[in-house]
């Protein structure tokens, strides 16, 4: 049998006792410096995350900014717009919001994935108008036919309802390389032609001058257009989903005679390669047609025009306002027949160009720290 | 000693005497008990040694990485090539003066231009910032549109505020606004280029350099240029760091060095940060420990 120990004397249990109690505090002390720097390294992850959120958000907004995007705000509007980053490794919210004509906000706050950490950023984005300079109501390189009761006039006419810039100096009614290439019918003295001077005569006019517009070509601004539409006979006019605009609709170009519409602010670059037939109602933004461009049924039209065929209007015609110019190296005839009106408009221009540019950072100071 | 056998009580006190310690068990005993508590006291040391190097180099580290995170984050919005002036007010290899962006407004209506003086209506929000407008050591920068169908004539008009900054309900449909009265305005007369919904911002100027202090321990610190009592009190920043140990570096666009302030493209932080105490080191010696981090920071607002 085996003796059991009765002698309890001693300092040994007091001794390990007093050692685990001592080990146990140096294992703590260690576990929690260990700690905090881990939870130091954490929050340096997690805010990097959420900053790099923020910047990935902000950036993809300018990136994919294409024309015309974010023109249907009305000045201090905003529009929302959030994202995840791939991989799970943070998300995104953020704003879109126009400060004025030219100039937007793009506000983001970034998150780390459990969203404890958040970054606070802005860019400013500046659009870049196209640059087509409208000199005169109607600009051709070829012959020109005005007939029935048409109307080209190159004192500058505010669109109704719109709101604009005071008026600019009248330009000419008709830019043409040589004016006894324009053939009049009903128009004695030519009464239908206004400006200053009615008629302008520039042998400058070549090939060159008529598809080159700004720093871009015409075949690149056809590149920049989001109404591509394959010539035929439309009907253009405003269209809603709900009572939102539709702009996935090739036949919308905006609504620019109904100011408080959805589809006011809508101004599209359509871009017609081949020959287009409207037949009414309304549309605004820059249109570009690669071949003729036959209106008739009182189409009414607010932005700069571009044909590189013939430009014919016949019957009730059609209006136009801003500017038209008909450019092309083979150019047959212009025909403005019936009641159709020219009329430039630096207003119906300039609001186009702007609400369909592209938008770029701002070239200086773009970039803000909101906290 | 007489003995007494018959005596039942001293045949007792006999047996416990013989269950007792003997000297030598007492010595043994408290030879071993000394060698436990000196191992005990060696361990103990040893570990607070461990500690707080631990504690130290934490703190070191710690540090640094704050000097990585915020040095960075205000030098990034810089616009050292500003056509109008320097972000950068003043360069050195151990300090630089810059304009720290503070906040950021939107004109509400088109300022009141009177060549060098002016007044500027602010929305009130949405606005953007730490604080608001500090008329006593905040000047503004605000962006001036020109002609709206080029770009290339926009920059930023450059001003002091030279009075209160007044809230009220100036801006359209009586929306809450800020009136901000404006001197030595650059270029004279630019007001007039600004627009409604332009973006302002306002800076103070920052000095990072860095000091010593009553103990001889070298701290990376700010202060801020008031407008009338010139440098106020000196912030530490972070600390302490070895002497000599901030260092700034200055690059232009082509990664070349310069001095031009105007040239800067990308900017050089080296932090060499210092723990408290000195520690022991592995080698046995005591002594301070050292950590260096360098950075880099493309100034991200420099004109493109």
């Amino acid at each position: 049998m085996k003796a059991r120990l009765r002698n309890e004397k001693g300092v040994a249990l007091a001794v390990a006792v007093f050692a685990l109690v001592v080990i146990g505090g140096l294992v703590g002390g260690a576990f929690f410096v260990g700690m905090q720097e881990q939870k130091v390294g954490f929050n340096t992850v997690k805010h990097q995350q959420a900053f790099s959120a923020a910047q990935e958000g902000a950036q993809l907004q300018v990136a994919n900014w294409g024309p015309g995007a974010h023109s249907q705000l009305s000045v201090g509007d905003s529009v929302a717009f959030n994202g995840t980053l791939s991989g799970g490794a943070g998300w995104y919210r953020g704003t879109v919001m126009r400060l004025n004509d030219l100039l937007y906000l793009v506000r983001t706050e970034g998150f780390s994935p459990d969203s404890v950490s958040r970054h606070h950023t802005g860019l400013m984005v500046r659009v870049r108008p196209l640059e087509i300079e409208i000199d005169a109501a109607l600009q051709t390189q070829g012959k020109l036919k005005i007939g029935g009761s048409a109307y080209i006039n190159g004192n500058d006419v505010p669109p109704s309802g719109w709101s604009c810039d005071p008026s600019e100096p009248a330009k000419p009614g008709i830019s043409i390389p040589d004016a006894d290439d324009i053939t009049t019918s009903g128009c004695g003295g030519l009464s239908c032609v206004d400006g200053d001077p009615k008629i302008q005569e520039d042998p400058t006019i070549n090939d060159s001058t008529m598809t080159t517009f700004g720093d871009y070509e015409f075949d690149e601004l056809a590149t920049m257009a989001n109404k591509l539409i394959y010539g035929g006979n439309r009907k253009i006019q405003p269209s809603l989903i709900g009572s939102s605009c539709d702009t996935s609709d090739p036949n919308n170009w905006g609504d620019p005679e109904n100011p408080s519409a959805p589809c006011a602010n809508y101004f599209p670059i359509i871009y017609s390669n081949g020959d287009l037939t409207v037949n009414g109602v309304q549309g605004q933004g820059v249109l570009l047609v690669n071949g003729n461009l036959s209106v008739q049924g009182n189409f009414r039209f607010y932005g700069p025009v571009v044909v590189r065929g013939t430009l014919k209007t016949t019957g009730t015609g059609g209006h136009f306002n801003g500017g038209v110019i008909a450019a092309n190296v083979d150019l047959e005839q212009n025909t403005v027949l019936g009641n159709a009106v020219v009329n430039y408009s630096s207003c119906a221009v300039a609001k186009a160009l702007i609400n369909t540019a592209p938008g770029f950072l701002m070239s200086e100071r773009s970039w803000i720290n909101l906290y | 000693m007489i003995s007494h056998p018959a005596n039942p009580a001293h045949s007792a006190r006999k047996g416990r005497a013989a269950s007792g310690f003997t000297l030598i068990e007492l010595l043994i005993g408290l030879v071993l008990t000394g060698l436990v508590a000196g191992s005990v006291y060696q361990v103990l040391l040893s570990n607070q040694r461990v500690y707080r190097v631990q504690t130290e180099r934490v703190d070191l580290q710690g540090n640094v990485r704050a000097a990585v995170a915020m040095v960075p984050s205000e030098l990034l919005e810089l616009n050292a090539a500003d056509t109008v002036d320097s972000d950068i007010v003043t360069l050195g290899d151990t300090l630089v003066t810059y304009k720290a962006m503070r906040n950021l407004f939107f004109v509400c209506q088109p300022p009141i231009s009177a060549g060098a003086t002016g007044t500027v209506v602010l929305w009130r929000n949405p606005s953007y910032g730490l604080r608001g407008i500090d008329s006593n050591r905040d000047s503004i920068l605000i962006f001036a549109e020109n002609d709206p169908s080029t770009r290339f004539d926009d920059y930023w008009v450059h001003a002091n505020v030279s009075g209160t900054v007044a809230t009220g309900t100036a801006c359209p449909m009586s929306a809450p606004s800020l009136t901000v009265t404006l001197d030595n305005v650059y270029p004279v007369g630019s007001l007039a280029g600004v627009e409604e919904g332009a973006p302002l911002r306002s800076f103070e100027v920052v000095q990072l350099f860095t000091y010593p202090d009553l103990a001889g321990a070298f701290w990376m610190g700010s202060r801020v240029f008031g407008k009338s009592g010139g440098w106020g009190d000196v912030q530490p920043v972070l600390g302490p760091i070895a002497n000599g140990g901030l260092r700034f570096t200055y690059f232009d666009a082509n990664g070349v060095a310069t001095t031009n302030r105007s040239a800067v493209a990308r900017v050089g932080i080296q932090v060499i940060g210092r723990t408290n105490e000195p520690v022991k080191s592995t080698f046995g010696d005591i002594r301070y420990v050292v950590d260096t981090l360098t950075t880099h920071v493309a100034l991200r607002n420099n004109t493109r």
